[in-house]
């Protein structure tokens, strides 16, 4: 404390700093799954993720995902909630079934307040509706990640 | 008889002096008094007997004479009748107007029938007549008469009457003017037409068509409604994107150090996405405007590939395919756009219901071949929960449903469309599991393109 005091920018310059190399190892080691079967959308939420500096892999449907092995090196997943095959709630409850909770964004144009509040009851990190402020999303991705 | 005969004697002996021309004219002037039917016979002898002969001839001449009249009588009598009875059926009136009197001299059995009036009581005044007419018709119909009687001309009017029971009719009314050799008008005669049932008609049917109009809109807005959803997902993915998009290429062209590489990449990702949001707007554009039929050339696998284009994300993620086989180098149709993507539409949005409702994953199919007619053949197929089969008959009836959310009116509507369009809508059992509806369509010409 006396130490802030004295020295703000001290203290500031270090915290930031602890927090560039934190971002820098998460980057580096934690992977952020897309699993979205609209291509435009995979493509710009990993394009958002690169320029966070966040490392990602995009997946055009749930069973694609579950056949890649990455369940456990995943540490966010951001989903679709609709897609054909297994939804995105599904694939939510498969992993966590399967002993293997990732922390989950859902993203959803169809998204109501009731699906919204069921998703965070069974345990979603977030719940977005498109459209929705890109930060909000880093936000949450940084948060997850945190956990 | 003996007096007619002497009286026939003494003019035979003038005749026979000369005193008289024509013996005959004078017989039949006795005989029938004037009567002057024309007889030919034989000039008589100078003898009783030639005489009495003649007399016999002349009688003869004048019981046929007199058959004739009678014949003609039952002729005249009988095309009367008939005549009475086509004006019965055709609700058709005549009447004539002397307008030096200012009274109608005759009225037929139907005029009198159709304005009411008693024919014991002859025909009713002028006034009388126009009492019977709507007090906001009533100047007007009196002009037109009076106008065509002053300037000498045909008239032709349409106006109601009100009988006393208050049964309101309509009547069509013609007239023309029969002039002497001064160009005075002796006479005004003309018709009258019972066209209530008509008018009725005409009334019932522009109110049907306001009614199917105003149903094609509702039913349009409702398959809008559903397709609603649908749509919000499709453009809010581009729109998401977009957003996105652009908010890494700020982020790239934000450091110190610009990537542009990337914050190019992202600008193109941009570009493509409002390209599909366009894309998006412009299929969708079709459906909700409304406006007048406009028929005009089409390729119908243009139109069910578009329709397909819509559908393919919903019944994507309702686990159902969509499966299409459209025969190459169909002839055009003349037909609306808009109302046959409406139809193409209601068949597909049913038989996507009905695969939904199935519980399992489904195969919508789509058909398009010339049939042995001629004629275009389009067949919708599903592989979902089939038609209800104890209510096959009533499935095209007008708010008919199995839907919990149903209008009724798609199917009703849809074939009101392709009728209006000189084809035929049907439906039938998909085996081993589905509906198929099958609906025809007249081509514009016999060549193929």
């Amino acid at each position: 404390m006396v130490l802030e005091t004295l020295y703000p920018g001290i203290v500031a310059g270090a915290l930031a700093r602890r927090y560039l190399l934190d971002m820098n190892i998460q980057a580096k080691t934690k992977l952020v799954a897309v699993v979205d079967d609209d291509e435009l959308m995979r493509n710009a939420v990993q394009g958002l993720l690169r320029a966070a500096g966040f490392s990602s892999r995009v997946f055009a449907s749930a069973e694609e995902f579950l056949s890649s092995g990455l369940q456990q090196a995943t540490a966010c997943l951001i989903a679709d909630v609709r897609m054909p095959g297994m939804s995105g709630l599904e694939l939510f409850a498969k992993l966590n079934e399967d002993n293997c909770g990732i922390p989950t964004i859902f993203i959803t144009a169809h998204g109501g307040e009731k699906m919204r509040m069921e998703a965070l009851r069974e345990g979603a990190a977030e719940f977005l509706t498109k459209p929705f402020d890109k930060t909000v999303l880093l936000q949450h991705v940084r948060a997850a990640l945190e956990t | 008889m003996t007096a007619m005969i002497d009286r026939s004697l003494a003019d035979y002996r003038a005749y026979v002096r000369g005193q008289i021309s024509s013996l005959m004219e004078t017989l039949t002037r006795v005989m029938f008094g004037d009567f002057t039917a024309v007889a030919r016979t034989h000039e008589a002898d100078d003898d009783f007997g030639n005489l009495c002969a003649m007399i016999n001839v002349a009688i003869n001449a004048a019981r046929n004479a007199q058959d004739d009249l009678r014949r003609a009588n039952d002729n005249l009598q009988r095309s009367e009748a008939y005549l009475a009875e086509a004006q019965r059926l055709s609700h058709t009136g005549t009447w004539a107007y002397n307008p030096a009197k200012h009274e109608s001299v005759y009225w037929s059995a139907e005029m009198f029938r159709i304005c009411g009036f008693d024919p014991q009581q002859g025909p009713p005044t002028g006034d009388a007549f126009l009492a019977r007419v709507p007090a906001e018709d009533r100047e007007r119909v009196h002009v037109v008469f009076y106008n065509a009687m002053q300037g000498k001309t045909e008239y032709e009017d349409e106006h109601r009457i009100i009988l006393p029971d208050g049964t309101v009719k309509y009547v069509h009314s013609i007239g023309h003017p029969v002039l002497n050799r001064s160009g005075n008008v002796v006479e005004f005669v003309g018709s009258a037409v019972d066209v209530t049932e008509r008018k009725r008609a005409e009334e019932e049917r522009e109110k049907l068509q306001q009614l199917e109009a105003d149903l094609a809109r509702l039913n349009r807005v409702s398959t809008m409604g559903e397709l609603a959803a649908s749509v919000a997902h499709e453009i809010k993915q581009p729109i998401t994107a977009a957003s996105l998009d652009a908010g890494t290429c700020s982020e790239w062209l934000a450091r110190s150090e610009p990537n542009i590489e990337e914050a190019r990449q992202a600008a193109s990702r941009i570009i493509q996405d409002v390209t599909r949001a366009s894309e998006i707007i412009d299929r969708v554009r079709a459906l909700y405007k409304k406006g007048e039929l406009h028929r005009e050339l089409l390729d119908v696998n243009d139109i069910i590939r578009e329709m397909i284009g819509l559908l393919r994300s919903d019944a994507g993620r309702k686990s159902i395919s969509i499966r299409t086989e459209l025969a190459d180098r169909l002839p055009q149709i003349c037909a609306d756009r808009v109302q046959l993507q409406q139809v193409f539409m209601n068949l597909a949005l049913n038989a996507i219901d009905a695969i939904k409702d199935s519980n399992t994953p489904g195969t919508l199919t789509i058909k398009s071949q010339l049939d042995s007619g001629g004629a275009l053949l389009v067949s919708v197929s599903d592989t979902g929960v089939g038609l209800p089969r104890d209510q096959m008959g009533k499935i095209f009836d007008a708010f008919f449903t199995t839907k919990t959310q149903g209008t009724g009116m798609g199917l009703s509507i849809s074939r009101s469309i392709i009728e209006s369009h000189d084809g035929r809508l049907w439906a039938a059992d998909n085996p081993p599991r589905g509906a198929s509806f099958y609906l025809t369509l007249p081509v514009h010409a016999p060549t193929h393109r």
